[in-house]
């Protein structure tokens, strides 16, 4: 009847049908399975929250045959996860998400319990910088979707019409709106995952209460923040403490950045500062000083 | 593209039947022959004669003459002539992704279009990602050529639920043979 429409039909399928290769199914809890994308050759990512065992985990590949598969790793803060896969399947067209725009046609590739493909359509419905996940993830590059992750979608590819990979979308990390996560955060946890298994954490061996700080103090001194967070534990011969830091000391700054809570800390505490010698400015009885603390790295929790 | 978006809802609105029946309140159906076969589901054909409103809002009584309420469809015939009729085609070469079109009557809105794609493909039943509401009941999902893959059944999940349009031959096929429909 009438060709653009069978043209666009047509676009659509082929990127499903190009993509939908490298897309497998991850059986790692009851019942439903979720979705994986061959991100590298024999290695998968999928959808941290879609994993509820860390061994007996299986996949499903497009065409229906099963492999077992093995965890690399997990990264509940970003909602990734990582695992290993005998190395048969075509690895993922990535492309960069940085070149998505608002309005772009988003198309949710995902795979099915019998390794059949299963898609959502819809549009890039929103881009912003980095941000921090609800757990504390940090992620390059916000793109929110207008369109409907279905069962088992968490862990699939955000695909363009030209069927290229640009993300991996998740339901896990926000309550109301389909979320992708860039391909440079993908990248950058399974290089982490891969490298040692887990995603290393700053430490600096401290308990903390965020304060505010009196507009006396504030003049004096001459700050900028409302506030900072006072050190109320200290962890003996911690990475603090090795510093000199003390009891009561109310940390106004990290590394030049100002920091007004708690958050503000952790947030800084990326994997890249672990090792290295980082100025932290405080306020101790009244008056400003600098210490210099060698970050550490956070203690495994046994699991 | 957005004239041929426009092109295929007029066509379906000439083939898309509103249905009253009982307290079923408002479905779909679909014009299936000139001389006033329509196609529905049979949760929304549930009296002997409902009645039928058609596009050009002439209100006719229509004879329900099969329903299959397993398959959750209906045959209704009206007196007419020279109606527009749908044209059917075929779900089982369809690949997820495939753009379709759904047209109905949902939740008391009239004429209304429906765009999505399918979303998988293995089941007894077409899944749709495609936003339908109840009154989309008995309506036509039509390929990107316009052709009728399924009538719209129900919702799950979020997803569009549509009877594969070759369990509608199969249905229409007894029916012609004579043999029971109920």
């Amino acid at each position: 009847m009438t060709s653009p429409l069978i043209d666009f039909s047509n676009r659509i399928t082929e990127a499903v049908e190009q993509s939908g290769k490298a897309i497998v199914a991850v059986n790692a809890r009851q019942r439903f399975p979720s979705s994986g994308i061959h991100w590298r050759p024999g290695i998968v990512v999928t959808a941290d929250h879609g994993l509820k065992r860390d061994e007996e985990i299986s996949v499903t590949l497009p065409g229906g045959s099963t492999r077992g598969a093995t965890l690399v790793g997990r990264d509940p803060s970003t909602d990734l996860a990582v695992l290993r896969i005998p190395n048969e399947l075509p690895v993922a067209d990535i492309g960069d998400s940085q070149s998505l725009r608002v309005g772009s046609l988003a198309l949710a590739v995902a795979s099915t319990d019998n390794g059949n493909s299963a898609v959502s359509m819809g549009v890039i419905s929103a881009l912003a910088g980095s941000w921090r996940t609800w757990r504390g993830g940090q992620v390059d590059q916000l793109i929110r979707l207008d369109l409907n992750l279905y069962s088992g979608f968490s862990g699939g590819a955000l695909v363009s019409a030209e069927g290229q990979v640009l993300g991996m979308v998740t339901a896990g990390l926000s309550r109301s709106t389909a979320i992708a996560l860039p391909v440079a955060t993908v990248n950058r946890v399974v290089d982490q995952l891969v490298q040692k298994g887990r995603i290393a954490r700053g430490y600096l061996g401290v308990g903390m209460q965020p304060v505010r700080l009196p507009e006396s103090l504030k003049q004096s001194l001459n700050l900028n923040s409302d506030g900072g967070v006072i050190l109320v534990s200290l962890e003996n011969d911690g990475p603090a403490a090795r510093s000199g830091a003390m009891i009561g000391d109310i940390v106004v700054a990290f590394d030049s950045e100002t920091v007004g809570d708690t958050e503000d800390v952790l947030a800084l505490l990326t994997p890249e500062r672990i090792g290295m010698p980082i100025p932290v400015a405080i306020v101790r009885g009244g008056t400003a000083a600098i210490l210099t603390i060698t970050i550490g790295e956070r203690p495994r929790r046994e699991r | 593209m957005n004239t041929a978006l426009i092109a295929a809802a007029e066509a379906l609105k000439q083939v898309t039947v509103q249905i009253h029946s009982g307290r079923a309140g408002v479905g779909s159906g679909v014009i299936w022959s000139g001389d006033g076969l329509i196609v529905s589901n049979a949760h929304v054909v549930r009296s002997p004669y409902p009645e039928i409103i058609l596009a050009n809002g002439k209100r006719l009584k229509g004879t329900l003459i099969a329903r299959d309420k397993q398959q959750d469809l209906a045959a209704v015939r009206i007196e007419a002539s020279h109606l527009d009729t749908a044209q059917s085609g075929t779900s089982t070469p369809l690949k997820p992704g495939s753009l379709v079109m759904a047209f109905g009557h949902p939740l008391g809105a009239t004429n209304a279009l429906s765009l999505g794609i399918l979303h998988r493909t293995t089941e007894a039943w077409l899944q749709a990602d495609i936003r339908l509401a109840p009154g989309n009941s008995g309506g036509p999902l039509v390929d990107a050529q316009g052709h009728v893959i399924g009538i719209n059944t129900a919702i799950v999940g979020g997803l569009g639920l549509a009877v594969p349009v070759e369990a509608v031959l199969q249905f229409l096929k007894r029916l012609a043979l004579g043999q029971a429909v109920a």
